[in-house]
């Protein structure tokens, strides 16, 4: 108010001036739209720049802006380009030689899920979005929000900025080591869950898609023993064992013992996908774990469509079914509660 | 920002890429692609869901026409047979028994090679396919098959016995119906012994008493009781309890073959009569049973041939002679008949003319024949 009040008051100065002082008053009105460009840019960026305590308003504006400020990195049109010809496992041929043979492929399928094209230029701008909110040392409620959206991000191999580290940091940190293996830290457990689900999601989609070597997880291996919930948390324990086995660390699990919340059994099963796919890469045979699961979503009673398709997807990988990497890529916002339903993501 | 919106039909346009591919596979007989289609079976015959099971159906009798080597060939016809067929909810029609026969008769003798754990699953699968899935073609198909192949009736009868899981054992129940026109009469002597009849009249009493039983059990069952029960060479072998499951006679349909060849049987009252007199004082259950069937045969009286409808008159007589309240006891289930009937036709118009309403007022008029000549012989020998 107190900076309109002072606009209002600069205009009807420097019309006063025009009639003592033209030059006086050109310098007068040169003032006021300094002042009237200060006024507007703290309006729509002060909320990106101060931290906004209004997070709607805040994400509303710091992602777009951030996208229109990384939309022309050079690297991003020729990502399918790149990333495609990198991964396709190999089928053996009547003649006993072995030949490419692409099971994702953005070429020649027909798409399965009737929707817009992906906007992977998009993720390369959450992604920065994500490391900028990473370095400002976010808050417990902040930090919650990005490791939430950080699942929401297909890491795709034009992405330089991937947070592993933090996101690691931010999970390891929920954990005690002074009973030999790490514990997990009983009122961490949301911030466990968030954090080991981002890590997840980042490790197996740079390992699958991603430029970041075979290993993404590499320079992270200093952990020791097994991370334990000591609960019976079907969703947490669930990420638990899949990070042991990112680690190197393997534990038997049993899914059929397991319950899990709908959005989680849909992320687990879009997860898996990847992994499938990266696996498939190089060996004949999908890991056992992902296996299990598929076997356990198909004969149990009730399992979301979504998760249905992601699991015929993996056997649409096995059998050789060529697949459209849209079709792949695709996040689990594709479902809805109420089938046929539109929504907006 | 993007839109997106699913259907579960494009899973259906998932399943139909895959079961296309996985049938090219053993058409084509690419021999190179076999791993991997089984493995991807492995997984998709996991999924409950009619497409599915309709799909692993057909790519059943796909793998059993391939050329792959005859082992490879069951592997994957074992999956595909559980695809389709292990599900409750939803089974395909077996419109072609042949395959599902020849399955079923590969893996009774691997079975009995000692392949027990590979040999269960299929055998449970294929039972209930026959079972629970038959329609008329697969009835007309089955008749082409021999039954009393030694092979076969050895099978069946494994999956009787008491370590055969629950499933296997009561799709048994309900596949018994389907072939006991040959396996009741003569034919079955050379391929089982008495021993072995009294052993398989023993297991499928237990599986009886292993099952609830629901309206279409009681069928299932009743049915078998009776074709027994109309063999001389089978019903001497049913074991003592289980006479009773001719209680359940009111479940079966007017016209079921046993049940009808039974009521016709002049040999089978003074042979159930003769079991009451042999168990003398301790005979209680028996007795009451022999009189159950004298009260089911007042019950359909005016369609009974000469010779039984004599046997019942004579009999009848003697025991109104001795046990006076057993009027009551007959008059009671012949009155519950009608009444069960009356209930039937009252589902129908007054008038109706359809062929089942036509039957019903049949029925009731036979049993009204009935009960006014179980009267008039009670009556005069009242006085």
């Amino acid at each position: 108010m107190l900076q309109a009040a002072l606009l209002v008051v600069s205009c009807v100065l420097a019309n006063h001036l025009w009639t003592q002082d033209q030059w006086t008053a050109s310098l007068a009105v040169a003032g006021a739209e300094i002042l009237c460009i200060v006024l507007i840019t703290s309006v729509t960026i002060g909320p990106v720049l101060i931290g906004c305590s209004d997070g709607a308003v805040a994400k509303g504006i710091r992602k777009p802006l951030l996208r229109a400020l990384v939309s022309t990195k050079p690297n991003v049109k020729n990502f399918r380009q790149r990333v495609l010809p990198k991964r396709c496992p190999r089928a053996s041929t009547p003649e006993g030689s072995h030949e490419k043979v692409e099971i994702i492929s953005a070429d020649d399928v027909p798409l399965i899920f009737e929707r817009q094209p992906i906007d992977w230029s998009g993720f390369i701008s959450d992604s920065l979005c994500i490391a900028w909110m990473f370095d400002r040392s976010p808050d417990s409620d902040e930090a919650a929000a990005i490791l939430d959206f950080t699942t929401e991000v297909v890491w795709h191999s034009g992405i330089c900025e991937v947070p592993l580290a933090n996101v690691f940091e931010t999970f390891d940190k929920c954990f005690r080591y002074s009973e030999g293996n790490p514990t997990l830290i009983p009122r961490l457990r949301d911030r466990a869950y968030k954090a080991g689900r981002a890590l997840v999601h980042l490790g197996i989609q740079r390992k699958c898609i991603g430029e970041g070597g075979d290993d993404p997880l590499g320079g992270l291996r200093c952990i020791r023993g097994s991370y334990s919930s000591h609960s019976y948390d079907g969703d947490l324990d669930s990420i638990l064992n899949i990070v042991d086995r990112l680690f190197g660390t393997p534990r038997p699990i049993d899914w059929t013992k397991l319950t899990f919340s709908e959005p989680h059994q849909r992320w687990l099963s879009h997860i898996f996908l990847y992994r499938a796919w990266d696996h498939l890469c190089y060996a004949s045979k999908l890991p056992d774990d992902v296996e299990a699961f598929v076997t356990y979503a198909f004969s149990a009673e009730g399992t979301h469509p979504a998760v249905i398709a992601d699991c015929l997807f993996i056997v649409s990988l096995v059998i050789g079914v060529p697949l459209h990497v849209d079709d792949l890529a695709v996040d689990d916002k594709r479902y809805f509660s109420h089938k046929g339903s539109r929504q907006c993501s | 920002m993007f839109l997106t919106v699913f259907d579960s039909s494009e899973n259906g346009v998932l399943d139909v890429r895959i079961f296309s591919k996985l049938e090219s596979t053993f058409n084509n007989h690419a021999i190179w692609e076999y791993a991997r289609s089984v493995d991807a079976m492995r997984l998709i015959t996991a999924l409950r869901n009619d497409t599915v099971a309709q799909s692993c159906y057909s790519l059943f009798h796909v793998v059993l026409s391939s050329s792959f080597e005859k082992e490879d060939m069951w592997a994957a016809a074992r999956l595909a047979s559980h695809g389709a067929f292990k599900w409750d909810r939803y089974l395909p029609w077996v419109n072609d028994p042949d395959d599902a026969m020849k399955f079923l008769l590969y893996h009774f003798a691997i079975q009995t090679k000692g392949e027990d754990d590979i040999a269960t699953q299929p055998i449970e699968d294929m039972l209930r396919a026959v079972a629970y899935a038959k329609n008329k073609a697969t009835l007309e198909g089955l008749e082409k098959f021999d039954h009393t192949d030694k092979l076969f009736v050895g099978g069946v009868r494994k999956a009787f016995e008491g370590d055969r899981p629950f499933q296997t054992r009561k799709a048994a129940l309900f596949f018994v119906p389907v072939i006991q026109d040959k396996w009741f009469g003569d034919s079955l002597e050379e391929a089982m012994s008495d021993e072995e009849k009294d052993e398989f009249c023993k297991n499928w009493g237990s599986a009886v008493d292993g099952i609830e039983h629901t309206m279409d059990v009681k069928g299932a069952i009743c049915t078998t009781f009776f074709a027994m029960l109309n063999s001389k060479k089978w019903r001497s072998h049913i074991v003592k309890g289980k006479f009773k499951l001719m209680e359940y006679f009111a479940d079966l349909p007017d016209d079921s073959k046993h049940f009808t060849e039974c009521k016709k049987n002049a040999s089978l009252l003074p042979w159930l009569r003769s079991r009451a007199a042999e168990a003398g004082d301790r005979g209680t259950e028996e007795t009451k049973l022999w009189k159950l069937w004298l009260a089911i045969l007042w019950s359909d009286y005016s369609s009974l041939p000469k010779g039984v409808r004599n046997q019942v008159l004579e009999v009848t007589k003697g025991v109104i002679s001795k046990a006076r309240h057993d009027v009551s006891f007959i008059s009671r289930i012949v009155t519950t008949e009608k009444e069960r009937h009356q209930t039937k036709l009252g589902g129908h118009a007054a008038l109706s003319l359809d062929d089942e309403a036509e039957r019903l007022r049949a029925r009731v008029e036979g049993i009204n024949e009935g009960i006014e000549k179980f009267e008039e012989a009670v009556g005069k020998k009242a006085k």
